[in-house]
Formats: structure tokens, sequence, C-alpha cells
């Protein structure tokens, strides 16, 4: 038997099971997205691209993808800049903890989310541990509006995040031999002038697609978003909800989920670019 | 000296700052679940309670069994085709191989709410022409699951397969064993770490879904977040807590399983330390 013949069967198999559960699926609301919409929930038979004109047109849309593309950017960069020495951390520290923390660092992944978003809600509310804390030492003197606005949904993805960029800063300073960071030591570098100019410009494509993958799930994401944001703070992923299970327009949400995939898979080509330039 | 203890003791810091911020939400749901005096301790005060144990409402546990039999069956069946993807994508030379990779992971980066209402639309489209039920079934919400978890599998199995030792397969085969032979006690065997943990992280994203399952789920088969989220949405009281304290013991169980089999850092994929 040769070899492409070996693999007909499970090339069938997966092929099928990818194309009835995936492509059909999507190609569907491929297709809704350029179909008129004559009544709430009916698709209708002619084909137009008044869907994607209007959305380019709506300030309310531009506004909801500004505050999507800024969150994205926010928790991106803060989830990065706190993860990194954290991974630094894991990766060379002698320390009987590491594997605690790594546990610790990991567990959140098992936890639901919706469960995550809850415990922030608690933490973070008027009445909670927080503004108790900073108003009783006499920090604040009227209680930080937290919840339900853009802060509290910041502070509540990166956590969200968090495992994903950790694990992925640590892979990138694994790979970085602890030999290279010693030579330049013994060369006279400082500790800062060995991180800066050795271990810094190792690590930074993985730094990038650490950035890459947060902007990306937080961009496309919803759990966490709908709970912290409690209806105040709008981004894509709702606009897309509201308009198949509220409004009942399907073509006008297949168009914003349209979008939403394209700014998605722009990301994703970013971040396969940068792994094969970081990778050479 | 001073400098070098005043360093650590700052680095010390920080990693605490890192970590209680990683658990400060978790500890808080465990925490208030147990208060007598209900959510907000800090004004009302704190009294141990198991009050709120007592009477959890019915949809709670009805919830969980939806959760567990919908991400215990997705993840099952998208153990198939995600072993066979793997292999496609890593051992043939099919035309369009770099096409079929990323239509197989795509799921893993693709916004999943876009995949949710591409299900709700396929399930009806399905109905008017055969009159089959998929939506509010358990039957949907498995199959649209199993549409994107199977990615997890897929990657997994690539990286296992990455990392096996061809040699292995000759051997098996100058000793004259068959190729599907070779296949299912030989290489299978080999990557079944990768397996295992591609299949679990189909059944903890099954499980914790929310942007699929919005548009598929019913009165019958609501799974456990929705019904969260949805108890959430009219009030926060002690029962939520409590309901979510004891999926976080679930988590944990099941991380501990993880880690006493395959071990955490095979689950996500770490190197090993340095020794």
């Amino acid at each position: 038997m040769d070899r492409s013949s070996r693999y007909t069967t499970p090339l069938l198999v997966s092929a099928c099971f990818c194309g009835m559960l995936f492509v059909i699926p999507l190609a569907i609301t491929v297709a809704t997205s350029f179909h008129n919409s004559p009544a709430m929930g009916v698709v209708g038979p002619n084909w137009t691209v008044s869907n994607y004109t209007h959305l380019f047109r709506d300030d309310y849309f531009a506004g909801v993808l500004l505050t999507t593309v800024q969150l994205g950017l926010v928790t991106a960069a803060a989830a990065t800049v706190i993860a990194y020495p954290l991974a630094y951390f894991i990766v060379r520290s002698a320390s009987r903890w590491v594997k605690a923390i790594l546990a610790l660092i990991v567990a959140p992944m098992f936890i639901s989310s919706v469960v995550r978003a809850l415990g922030w809600i608690l933490v973070l509310g008027e009445f909670g541990p927080l503004n108790f804390a900073l108003t009783s030492v006499g920090i604040l003197r009227e209680p930080l509006r937290l919840t339900y606005n853009f802060a509290g949904v910041v502070i509540a993805v990166v956590h969200w995040v968090f495992p994903f960029v950790v694990l992925i800063l640590v892979a990138a300073i694994h790979a970085v031999k602890p030999a290279l960071e010693e030579a330049a030591r013994d060369l006279g570098a400082s500790t800062w002038q060995t991180f800066v100019r050795v271990t810094l410009p190792l690590t930074l494509p993985g730094i990038v697609s650490a950035f890459l993958l947060a902007l990306s799930a937080t961009v496309s994401g919803y759990t966490t978003m709908v709970l912290m944001g409690g209806g105040k703070v709008k981004v894509a992923s709702m606009i897309v909800a509201d308009y198949f299970r509220g409004i009942l327009d399907y073509p006008a949400g297949a168009a914003v989920a349209m979008v939403l995939l394209a700014v998605t898979l722009v990301l994703a080509i970013l971040g396969n670019a940068g792994a094969r330039r970081g990778s050479s | 000296m001073m400098r070098d203890a005043f360093k650590r003791g700052f680095g010390g810091l920080i990693l605490f700052a890192v970590v209680l911020f990683v658990c400060v939400p978790i500890i808080f749901v465990v925490v208030t679940s147990f208060n007598g005096k209900g959510i907000y301790l800090v004004r009302a005060g704190y009294q141990l309670s198991l009050h709120w144990y007592d009477s959890l409402p019915h949809g709670f546990f009805s919830s969980f069994k939806v959760s567990l039999v919908v991400a215990t069956a997705s993840a099952a069946l998208s153990l198939p085709p995600g072993i066979m993807g793997g292999f496609i994508l890593v051992r043939s030379n099919v035309p369009g191989k770099a096409v079929l990779s990323n239509l197989f992971l795509s799921p893993l980066i693709l916004p999943l709410i876009v995949l949710g209402v591409s299900y709700y639309r396929y399930f009806l489209v399905i109905f008017d022409a055969t009159g089959l039920p998929l939506l509010d079934s358990y039957w949907g919400l498995i199959l649209a699951h199993a549409g994107f978890t199977w990615a997890y599998v897929v990657r997994a199995v690539v990286a296992g397969l990455q990392h096996f030792d061809p040699h292995l397969e000759e051997a098996a085969a100058d000793l004259g064993a068959s190729r599907l032979y070779t296949t299912l006690r030989v290489t299978l065997p080999a990557i079944r770490p990768s397996i295992a943990a591609g299949t679990i992280f189909a059944f903890m994203i099954s499980f914790d879904d929310v942007p699929v399952s919005l548009f598929l789920y019913g009165t019958e088969t609501t799974p456990l977040p929705i019904e969260l989220m949805n108890y959430m949405s009219d009030n926060i009281d002690p029962y939520l807590t409590a309901m979510s304290t004891l999926t976080v013991l679930f988590s944990i169980v099941l991380m501990f399983i993880v880690e006493w089999t395959i071990g955490l850092r095979r689950l996500v994929g770490l190197p090993e330390r340095r020794t």
C-alpha cells in the first residue's frame, strides 16, 4: 500500500466530521450575512451587501468595536507585563514553591469562567473587601466603582487570560539556555543588563505571541465580559448575541459575526508570521 | 548583602501579590458560601454555616447533570476524528494539507459566539429539511460541542506524534506487525498521554461553555454555566456561591486526577524542568 491510500479512512472520517460540524455551519452564517431580512427571525431570499454597508455607517457599532479593541489591548498589555516576572521565576527559581505556584496559576483554567466572574463581582463590589480595605485605611473616601464598568471588565479578563499568557512565556523563557545568561554575567554585565540585553530580546517572540493570544482571546470572548460588563460595557460578541436572541435580525447579526471573525483571523495571521520569524 | 535581601524580599512581595490576584476571586466565592449572614460578609459579619447548601435550587443539580453528560459525550465523540485528524496532519502527504490544518485547528482561535450562532442556524435548517429537532436537545449540544472541542484533541495528537520516535514503528514492522496492528498497539499507546491531555481539554472547554450553548439550550437542557449566568442576572445570593463552591471542588478533584495520571505540566504542554 502506498502512503496516500493508507490514510484514506482517517482522512474521510476527519474531513467529513469537520465538514458536517464546522464548515457547513460556518458557511451558512457567511451566506446569511449576505441576505436580506424581510421580518424578525426571517432570512430573506435576496442577496445583498447592505448588512455590511449599514454596519460600517453605524456609529454605535463603531463605538462597540473601539471598546472591544481597547479592552483587548489594555488586557493583553497588563496580562503580559504581570505574567513575565512570574514566568521567569517559575523557570529559573530553584525554590521548592515552584510546583505549588505553577499549580495555583493553572488551577483557574479548570474553574468555570462564570464562577471566576462571580468571584470578581464579590471582591470588587461596592461593599466588597477591596473597597472596605481602601476606605477603612483611609486611602479612599468614597468606594471605588469597579463592577459593571471598563476597569472591572479589564481586571476579570486579565484574570481569565492570565494562565495562558504565563504558559506561553514559561515556554519562551525555558528555551533560553541559562548558560547564555551566565556568560553575560561572567563578562561583567549586571543582572539588569543581562535581562535587557540577553533574556528580553531572546524571549521577544514569546512575548509577542503571548500578547497576541491575550488580545485575540479578549476580542473574541463573551462570558467574562457579559458578566462583568453588566450591560454597561458592550463588546462585539454581545452585539452578535443581541441580534440573534433579542432583535432576531439574523443577517445583521451574521454580518457582525463575520467582522469579528475577520479581526481574529488577522490577529492569528500576525501571530503565525511572528512565530515563524521567531523560530528562524 | 543587605541589597540582595531587599531584592529577594521585593521579588517575594510581587510574587505574593500575583498569586493573591490569581486566587482571591475563588477564595471569596468559597468563603462567602459558608457565611450564614449572607453575601456581604465585610458589612454583615461572618458566621460559619452550611445553611445555603441545605436548600440549593434543584435547577442547579439538573444543570450540573446536563453539563456532565454533554461534556463527557462530546469529548468521547471528538476522540476518533480528533486522533485521525492528528495523524493526517503529521503523517500523510495529502494535497492541501495546510488548508486542512487551518480548518481542523481554527476552532482554537475563532470567536465561539460565531460558532454558536452558526450551529443555531444550521440546526434550524436541518429541522426544516428533515424534522430532526436538534435545538433544545442533548444531541444538539453534544454535536455542536464536539464540532469545536475536537480541535483540542487534534492539537494534542499532533504534538504527541511530533515527539514520537518513528523507529519504534519500523521495529514493529520488521517484526512482522501489520500497519493497523502497529498503529493500535505501538503508536497509540505511546502517545496516550497526549490523547488524554487533548480529551481533558475538550471536556473542560465543553463543561465551561457559554457562547455556543447560549443559542442551543432549552428548559430541559440548560448547561450549568448558563443556569448560573441566568440566575446571576436576577440576583447574586449565597446559593449561587454555594453551587459555585461545589463546582470549584469538582474542578480541584479533576485537577488532582490530571496531576496523578498525566501530570499538569504535560496537560498544559510545558517542558520538564531543567535539573
